[in-house]
C-alpha cells in the first residue's frame, strides 16, 4: 500500500515548491537561535566586524563570566526547584483526580472537567492580583511556596484532562478484575493502572515543564520584594542592564538558557505534541 | 440482592472517587478559583492595599472605559490577538500541507526546527529579537542593507507605525510551529485510500486540500486558532522584553496596564475591574473563533 506523500509527491513542482517554503521558513526561524549561538562566542569587537558569520576564534570565556556577574546560577537555582517540585506536585494531584474522573464512576465527571478547562482560560492576571494579598496576608511571599503552590495548581485543568482521557483508554475490566481480587482501590491504581500510563505522565510532565520555567508575570509579582527568589525568566529581564553592552556575554547568558531546553526538549517533542492533539481530538 | 450490592459497591467507588479528586479540587479552589471571585468583588471596590476595602459600585468600570490608556492597550491586545492568529493559521496550515509533499526524513527536521520556537520561554524569544530589531547593530537593519533596501530600514521598536507589527511578527514566529504541528497530526490521520481514489478521480492537489484535508482538519485549525488567539489576547512576557509598552504608551497590551495599576500605583480595584473586562474579551474572542471555525467532527 502506498503512503499518503507517495499519492501526492507526483507533482514534482509543488514538491520543489515545497522544499523551498519550508526551507526559507525553517531558515528565519533558525536563524535568530543561530545567531544568539554566534554571537556568544563572539569578543565585542568581533561582534561589530563580523555580525552573521561563525566566529574567527570562538571565546568560550563569555559563558563563566556570564554565569558569575549575571547571577545566572542563583536563578537557575530556584527556577529549578521551584519548577521541579511544582511538577511532580501537579502531576501526582492530576493523576489521582484523572482517574478519579476517568474510571471511579463519578457523576458530571465531564462536567467538572469542563469547568476546570474553562476556568483555565481566565487570563492570569484577573486571579494574581487577590491571590497576591492573600498571600501576603498569611506570609507566603517569601518562601518558595509562593510560587510552587500556585504553578501546581494552574497546571491542574490541563494535566487532569489529558490523565482523564489517557485512563478512558484503559479497559473497565482490567480494573474490575483487580477490585474483585480484592485489591483496594489505592493499590488498583498504583499496581495496574499507573504501569500502563507513562506516556501520558511524559506528556503531563513536558508541557507543565515547559509551562512554569518560563513563567514571568506571576514570578515578578511575588519577587519584586524578596530578590532572592527570582526565577530566570525575571532575572534575564535585568540581565541586560547587568552586562551593559558586553554583547558576547548578554548573548552568552541567553544562550546558557536557551540551549539545554532545545536539547531535552528537542528530544522529548513527541511527548509535547502528543498532549496538545490530545486536546484536539475532542475539539 | 446482587443488584443492591452492586449499587453499594458503584456508591463506595464514588465515594473514594470524591477522596482521590479532593486533593487536586482543593488546591485548585484556593489559587485559582477564590482569587478569581475574589478579584470579582474587588472590581467593585476602592482599595489602596493597605486600608479596608470600601464598596464604589460600578465607578471602576466607569474609570476604564474612560481611561485612553485602557482603551488603547484593548485596542493593541485584541490587534495582537486576531492578527497573530490568522497568520500563524494561515502560514501554519499552508505549512502543514507541503510536510506532505517532503520526504519523511526532511520532514521530521522541518516539524524539529519550527517547532523548537515553543520550547523557548517567551522572555527570551523576546530578547533574542531585541537584537534582531535593535536599530545600529541589529541584524534585520544590517540585513537590509546587504539586499541593498536601505530604504526600508527602520527603528522597528521606536517607530509607531512599524511597532506592534514587530511585535506581532515574533509571535507569530512562535505560534507557528504550534499551529503546523497541530495540523499536520490532523492530516495524519486522514486515510490514505480517500486521497488515493481523488487522485484516480483526477483531482488536483488544490482539490485535494481544500475539499478533502482542510474539512477533515477543521478541528485541528480550531484547536490551533483557539490557542493563537489566547496567546495573542494574553501576550505580556514578549511586548514587555521587546517594548516595555513604548514608545511612549503606544503599544502597552491589557495584562501590562493592568500590572501597573494594581502593583505600582496600588489601585486593586480599578486593576480589578480592567482584568474583568479582560475575562469577557477573552471568553468573547474564544466563544466567537469557536462560531467562526466549525470543528465538526467526521468518521475518518
Amino acid at each position: 500500500m502506498s503512503s499518503k506523500h507517495n499519492i501526492l509527491q507526483s507533482n514534482r513542482v509543488l514538491v520543489g515548491f515545497s522544499y523551498a517554503l519550508l526551507i526559507f521558513c525553517a531558515v528565519v526561524v533558525a536563524y535568530p537561535i543561530l545567531f544568539l549561538f554566534f554571537t556568544s562566542l563572539k569578543t565585542t569587537g568581533e561582534f561589530f566586524v563580523n555580525l552573521f558569520g561563525f566566529p574567527k576564534e570562538p571565546v568560550w570565556s563569555n559563558y563563566s563570566v556570564a554565569w558569575s556577574t549575571g547571577h545566572l546560577g542563583d536563578y537557575f537555582f530556584n527556577s529549578v526547584i521551584v519548577t521541579v517540585c511544582s511538577v511532580i506536585l501537579t502531576t501526582i494531584l492530576s493523576t489521582l483526580g484523572g482517574y478519579a474522573l476517568g474510571r471511579m464512576n463519578l457523576p458530571k465527571s465531564e462536567l467538572i472537567i469542563m469547568i476546570f478547562m474553562t476556568f483555565n482560560f481566565i487570563p492570569g492576571i484577573a486571579i494574581y492580583i487577590s491571590l497576591y494579598k492573600m498571600m501576603a496576608s498569611v506570609h507566603l511571599l517569601t518562601s518558595y511556596a509562593a510560587l510552587i503552590l500556585p504553578y501546581t495548581a494552574w497546571q491542574i485543568p490541563f494535566s487532569m484532562y489529558i490523565f482523564k482521557k489517557y485512563f478512558e483508554t484503559i479497559p473497565m475490566d482490567l480494573i474490575e478484575s483487580a477490585r474483585i481480587d480484592g485489591c483496594s482501590e489505592f493499590t488498583t491504581f498504583r499496581k495496574i493502572v499507573l504501569p500502563l500510563i507513562t506516556p501520558a505522565v511524559a506528556t503531563v510532565v513536558v508541557f507543565t515543564f515547559i509551562g512554569n520555567w518560563g513563567e514571568l508575570m506571576w514570578a515578578q509579582i511575588t519577587t519584586a520584594s524578596s530578590m532572592n527568589l527570582k526565577t530566570l525568566p525575571v532575572g534575564l529581564l535585568n540581565f541586560k542592564t547587568e552586562m551593559g553592552v558586553e554583547w558576547g556575554q548578554y548573548a552568552a547568558g541567553l544562550s546558557l538558557v536557551t540551549l539545554p531546553l532545545l536539547v531535552i526538549f528537542g528530544y522529548f517533542q513527541k511527548y509535547f505534541v502528543a498532549g496538545l492533539t490530545q486536546g484536539a481530538v475532542k475539539g | 440482592m446482587a443488584i443492591n450490592s452492586h449499587g453499594s459497591m458503584k456508591r463506595s467507588y464514588m465515594i473514594k472517587g470524591f477522596l482521590f479528586l479532593l486533593p487536586a479540587s482543593l488546591v485548585y479552589l484556593f489559587f485559582a478559583v477564590i482569587p478569581f471571585f475574589d478579584n470579582l468583588i474587588l472590581s467593585f471596590q476602592d482599595w489602596n492595599g493597605f486600608t479596608a476595602r470600601v464598596f464604589s459600585g460600578l465607578e471602576n468600570y466607569t474609570n476604564a472605559f474612560s481611561d485612553a490608556n485602557f482603551l488603547l492597550a484593548i485596542k493593541n491586545s485584541v490587534y495582537l490577538g486576531v492578527f497573530s492568529s490568522i497568520v500563524s493559521v494561515v502560514v501554519g496550515v499552508l505549512l502543514a500541507w507541503l510536510l506532505l509533499y517532503v520526504g519523511r526524513r526532511s520532514g521530521g527536521i522541518f516539524r524539529t526546527i519550527l517547532f523548537s520556537p515553543s520550547m523557548i520561554p517567551a522572555v527570551i524569544t523576546a530578547l533574542i529579537f531585541s537584537f534582531v530589531y535593535e536599530p545600529e547593530i541589529g541584524i534585520l537593519n544590517h540585513l537590509l542593507q546587504l539586499l541593498h533596501l536601505e530604504n526600508l530600514q527602520a527603528a522597528w521598536l521606536t517607530n509607531k507605525s512599524t511597532v506592534l507589527n514587530s511585535i506581532l511578527f515574533v509571535s507569530a514566529w512562535k505560534q507557528v510551529g504550534l499551529t503546523m504541528v497541530l495540523c499536520f497530526a490532523g492530516m495524519q490521520a486522514i486515510s490514505t485510500s480517500l486521497l488515493e481514489s481523488a487522485r484516480l478521480e483526477g483531482a488536483g492537489d488544490w482539490t485535494i486540500f481544500r475539499k478533502i484535508i482542510l474539512p477533515l482538519i477543521m478541528s485541528f485549525v480550531q484547536l490551533s486558532a483557539i490557542f493563537a488567539l489566547m496567546a495573542g489576547l494574553k501576550i505580556y512576557d514578549t511586548v514587555l522584553a521587546l517594548t516595555n509598552g513604548g514608545p511612549g504608551k503606544f503599544s502597552v497590551v491589557m495584562p501590562m496596564w493592568i500590572m501597573q495599576n494594581a502593583f505600582s500605583f496600588n489601585q486593586y480595584g480599578y486593576g480589578a475591574a480592567m482584568s474583568v473586562i479582560f475575562v469577557l474579551i477573552v471568553l468573547a474572542g474564544m466563544l466567537v473563533t469557536k462560531r467562526l471555525i466549525k470543528g465538526e467532527s467526521y468518521e475518518l
